[in-house]
Order: structure tokens, then C-alpha cells, then sequence
């Protein structure tokens, strides 16, 4: 595929993100939430992961979520992304999404539509939209184990 | 005006700077009086008798002096802070903590930033007093009527802002100031936006205490200014202790000195103080209403052009022509999308919550976009704003 329609496939899902956001719902009293925002820039994000403790999965992710196309993007696909994995398999999938960003070398593959965003290579101010979401997930986990 | 760009050595970079309201560039005058300080009389002031020290001490002091006359007001008025953050809560912990009981009432404006809205905030929590909060204008000043309501033999402390930093309006001191008074509560005024905005005279407003930065008026970073009535500065205890600021030491007891030099611990940001005071000539060397009245003509440019070419904009504060602001957004995407946009043309502007989150819930968005005006703009670079503006759909473009 030529860098082209690489480019125009990855505008597509972006905006397709954008404007049809994935897995809205309204969450029931057994996911664990956690609630994240950039101060600086003021995205906000509350993010709602249901675990299937038993097989160390993810069941299903949703979320509230305020601010740039990027940061609401980026936290539709890692929705997508993460529901259905076992807790070592999105370890993995976080490494290679934070080494995308921060252009270091990453598997492609793992990434589903997220790859979409590779380009926030060149704009780093921007970096901590994309990775709002993936840092309240590891916030929940975080929280999950303490307790 | 543009002869004045050869002056400020970042405008030889290929960027179009909007941003001057968070921070202004800075002449080569400046950068210069910093340069000969580290490498002429690079040392400390107020200390032994030796005569480098004495020139450093001397050219530090003619900038308290420049500053005072600056705002019409006394040398030993003006104490030096890191900038209108620290002078602020300089106020609120010092002189607060001596005038608030429990039970006393602080006003301040939702529209405050954040340095001028937290401390107060969190006097209150200390002390037991109560925040209220006067209502705002439409344009984002307060109406001295407005102040007038709420005002009440409870009020000690009345702290707004001179110049709204997200609005641009520009408050009625005087009218203000008389409310204030009326009522014997202390009028504390943010002066950030202010001081580069309106030239005042602290004593013929009759100002308690006036806080700025030298960063917003071409000076260095890092210093600040916070004007006080004398009298009230004599009363108020340092809240920073440590070496210069004291009259004598002993095992039993510290005295300290004189205002403004007890709130002047350790060692200060000498350079920056005498770039502050170059700044401030460089300024009358231009002019003040010349600076003014040039940049209130090239925001109604940018104004006019904003409302005839963008469709799809929504200004906050376009009836405010006096001020150097035009916020706005351009509907349905996010402030932050259109900034990253701008800053691949090589634009800077900002773009957030600008310290004001209280303000942002009322005007109902998370982000605005936020054009700051200073004399070295031109209209050529708003007419490449109006340009990338018009693209604001291709956002996505920053990744590609």
C-alpha cells in the first residue's frame, strides 16, 4: 500500500473515531472507574473497565470522556483494542502504543486502529492527548491491585 | 510600529507570536542588561563594602525606583517577588492572615486567575472565612454596582484583576477602589494584563496593593512586582526567612528590617530586576499611548477580518475593543485541534483554560483559543492567521 492511501485510510479512522466514538454506554455498578485530565490543556476522562478476575481479562471498557479529536480518538481505540485481552497481552499493547509516540521502534500489528496516530510523533505537544487514555487504564489497574 | 521588530531578536525566527499575553518577547536591551550584570558586576547585592557589590546593589535599587514611578508610587513601596503569582500570595498569607477573622467575608470575581482566585480560596479554608464572589459583565469586568451588592461590613479583602487575561476587559479602578473603601476592606488588584495595558498611579487610585510581572512588559523572567500602601507593608511579617531581611539576629530574638527589604530573603534575581528596569525604559522610550492605541487599531483589523471571513467562529469578548485579546472558537472543533493546526504554520496562540476554570464553566466550554496583541504584530500576520483559520476543518493535517 503506498504511503498515500496510508494516509488516507488512517484520516478516515480518525475521524470516523472523532464522530462515531466506540463501546458509549452507560456503565453498571461493577466497573472499576478512574478519573483522569490533562491539567494543562483540560481533557478529561473517566474511564470505566469491567475485569473478568477469574481468566486475568479485560470484559468490556467504556467511557466519559472531554477534550481534542486526538484525545477522544485515541481513547476510542484503545477500547477497542484492549476489551477482550488478558491483562499481559495489553501490557504489551501499552509498551507498543508508548513507544509509537514517543517514536521508538513498535509492533504494528498490535495496534489495531491506533496506528492511525502514529503521527503524533511530530507533534509532541500533543503526545499526552493520545496517551490520556491508556494512563487511566493503568491508573485502574493500578488502584485494582492495591486494594 | 515595525521598525520596532529589529528590536526583539525571537521575531527573527520564522514564527508569528499571539501569545503575549502569557508572556511577552523580550528587546535585545533586555537579553543585553543580563549579559553585562553575569559578566561586568556579576555579583551580590546588599552585602560587605566592596564596590562591585556596590554597583549591583545600586543598579537593582534604580529599578525599585523605576518601577515606583512607573505606578506612581514610593521606592520603599515596592517589594521584588518571582512575579504576580508569589506577590499575590505574598498578600493573602501575610497581610490576610493578620486583617481576616473567622467569619469575614473575601470578594473576588469568577472570571480571577487562578493566582488571584486559589490563595484567596484557600485563606478562607484556613481562617474560616467566606469566599464570595461578585457577578461579572457580559465583557467580563465588574459592574461597581455589582460590587456594590455584595459588599457588607463583614468585606476585608476585595481582589480583582485590573485586566481580565481571559476577556480583556478592563475594570474600573477608581469606581472600584471607592466601593472598597466605603466599606474600610482593602482593595488587592492583579495587575498582570493590567500593568502593560492601562498606565495607572496606585495613589491617586487609592490601590492597596498592585501585583505584576516584568515577563508581560518585555522584562525578564522571574520577577515580579508587588506595589503596597506603606503603612500596610509596615505591619505585615515576612513569610519567607533567611539572610538580608533581618535588622539583628540573637539566640533569643530576630528583628527585621524596614519594608520592602524584610520580604526580600536570601539572594535575589538581581539581573532580572535590572533588566526589568531596561524594559521599562524601553517602553517610555516608545511610548505607552503609542503602544495602545497601535494595538487596540490592529485588534479591530483582526476583529472585523475574524467575523467576515470565519463563518463558523463564536468571539467571547468582541465588544471589548479596548483590549489586546480576541478569544474565541471555532465551533464544533475543539481549541486545542485549531492551535496545533496554527503551530504547524508556525502561529503560536493559546489555547486552553487559560488558569481560569471557574470562568470556563460559566462561558459552558472546557478550551478557548486565544489571540494576545503586542505592538510588534502586524496586520500582515493576522491576515495569515485569517488564512490557516479557514483551513481550521483540516486539523487532522498536524499528524500528516
Amino acid at each position: 500500500m503506498s504511503y498515500f492511501n496510508d494516509e488516507q485510510i488512517y484520516r478516515e479512522i480518525i475521524i470516523d473515531h472523532v464522530k462515531n466514538p466506540r463501546n458509549i454506554k452507560k456503565p453498571t455498578d461493577n466497573y472499576k472507574k478512574t478519573y483522569l485530565k490533562n491539567p494543562s490543556c483540560g481533557d478529561e476522562l473517566t474511564l470505566y473497565v469491567l475485569f473478568d478476575e477469574t481468566k486475568n481479562k479485560v470484559k468490556d471498557i467504556t467511557y466519559k470522556v472531554s477534550g481534542c479529536s486526538i484525545c477522544c480518538s485515541s481513547v476510542s481505540m484503545m477500547s477497542e483494542l484492549l476489551i477482550g485481552k488478558t491483562n499481559d497481552e495489553i501490557d504489551n499493547i501499552i509498551d507498543n502504543f508508548n513507544n509509537m509516540v514517543m517514536g521508538n521502534e513498535y509492533n504494528l500489528e498490535l495496534l489495531g486502529d491506533a496506528v492511525s496516530l502514529k503521527g503524533i510523533v511530530k507533534v509532541p505537544p500533543r503526545i499526552k492527548c493520545a496517551i490520556l487514555g491508556y494512563k487511566a487504564f493503568q491508573k485502574i489497574v493500578g488502584e485494582n491491585h492495591a486494594k | 510600529m515595525n521598525k520596532y521588530r529589529n528590536d526583539f531578536p525571537m521575531l527573527k525566527h520564522d514564527y508569528i507570536y499571539f501569545n503575549n499575553a502569557s508572556t511577552s518577547l523580550k528587546p535585545k536591551i533586555v537579553i543585553d542588561s543580563i549579559s553585562d550584570y553575569y559578566s561586568n558586576y556579576g555579583v551580590n547585592t546588599n552585602r560587605g563594602v566592596d564596590s562591585l557589590g556596590f554597583s549591583a546593589t545600586e543598579k537593582y535599587e534604580q529599578s525599585r525606583t523605576k518601577v515606583a514611578d512607573f505606578i506612581g508610587s514610593n521606592k520603599d513601596e515596592i517589594i521584588f517577588t518571582r512575579g504576580t503569582t508569589e506577590s499575590l500570595n505574598l498578600v493573602a498569607s501575610s497581610f490576610g492572615n493578620i486583617i481576616i477573622s473567622e467569619g469575614d467575608e473575601i470578594v473576588v470575581s469568577v472570571v480571577e486567575h487562578h493566582a488571584n482566585f486559589i490563595p484567596w480560596q484557600e485563606l478562607c479554608k484556613k481562617l474560616g472565612a467566606k469566599l464570595v464572589l461578585v457577578p461579572i459583565s457580559k465583557n467580563g469586568t465588574v459592574n461597581p454596582l455589582e460590587l456594590l451588592k455584595v459588599m457588607t461590613n463583614k468585606t476585608k479583602i476585595v481582589a480583582l484583576n485590573h485586566v481580565s487575561n481571559v476577556m480583556g476587559g478592563i475594570n474600573n479602578l477608581r469606581e472600584l477602589s471607592k466601593i472598597v473603601h466605603k466599606f474600610n476592606a482593602y482593595f488587592v488588584v492583579d495587575g498582570a494584563q493590567g500593568i502593560i495595558h492601562e498606565k495607572i498611579n496606585v495613589h491617586d487610585l487609592g490601590i492597596d496593593f498592585y501585583a505584576f510581572s516584568g515577563h508581560k512588559m518585555y522584562g525578564p523572567m522571574g520577577v515580579g512586582i508587588l506595589y503596597g500602601k506603606k503603612e500596610l507593608l509596615e505591619k505585615m511579617l515576612p513569610i519567607i526567612f533567611g539572610g538580608e531581611m533581618i535588622d539583628s539576629v540573637s539566640i533569643e530574638k530576630t528583628t527585621y528590617k524596614e519594608a520592602p527589604y524584610k520580604f526580600e530573603a536570601g539572594t535575589m534575581m538581581v539581573p532580572e530586576v535590572i533588566g526589568l528596569g531596561v524594559a521599562i525604559d524601553y517602553i517610555e522610550s516608545i511610548g505607552y499611548e503609542n503602544i495602545n492605541s497601535y494595538v487596540k487599531e490592529l485588534r479591530n483589523y483582526l476583529v472585523s477580518k475574524l467575523e467576515k471571513e470565519i463563518t463558523d467562529i463564536e468571539i467571547y469578548n468582541i465588544s471589548n475593543t479596548d483590549s489586546n485579546l480576541v478569544t474565541f472558537n471555532i465551533k464544533n472543533i475543539h481549541a486545542h485541534d485549531v492551535a496545533s493546526l496554527l503551530d504547524k504554520e508556525k502561529i503560536i496562540v493559546r489555547a486552553g483554560h487559560h488558569c481560569a476554570e471557574p470562568y470556563m464553566n460559566e462561558l459552558g466550554v472546557t478550551a478557548t483559543l486565544r489571540i494576545s496583541l503586542a505592538f510588534y504584530n502586524t496586520r500582515e500576520e493576522c491576515d495569515k492567521l485569517i488564512e490557516v483559520l479557514k483551513k481550521a476543518g483540516d486539523y487532522i493535517d498536524v499528524l500528516f
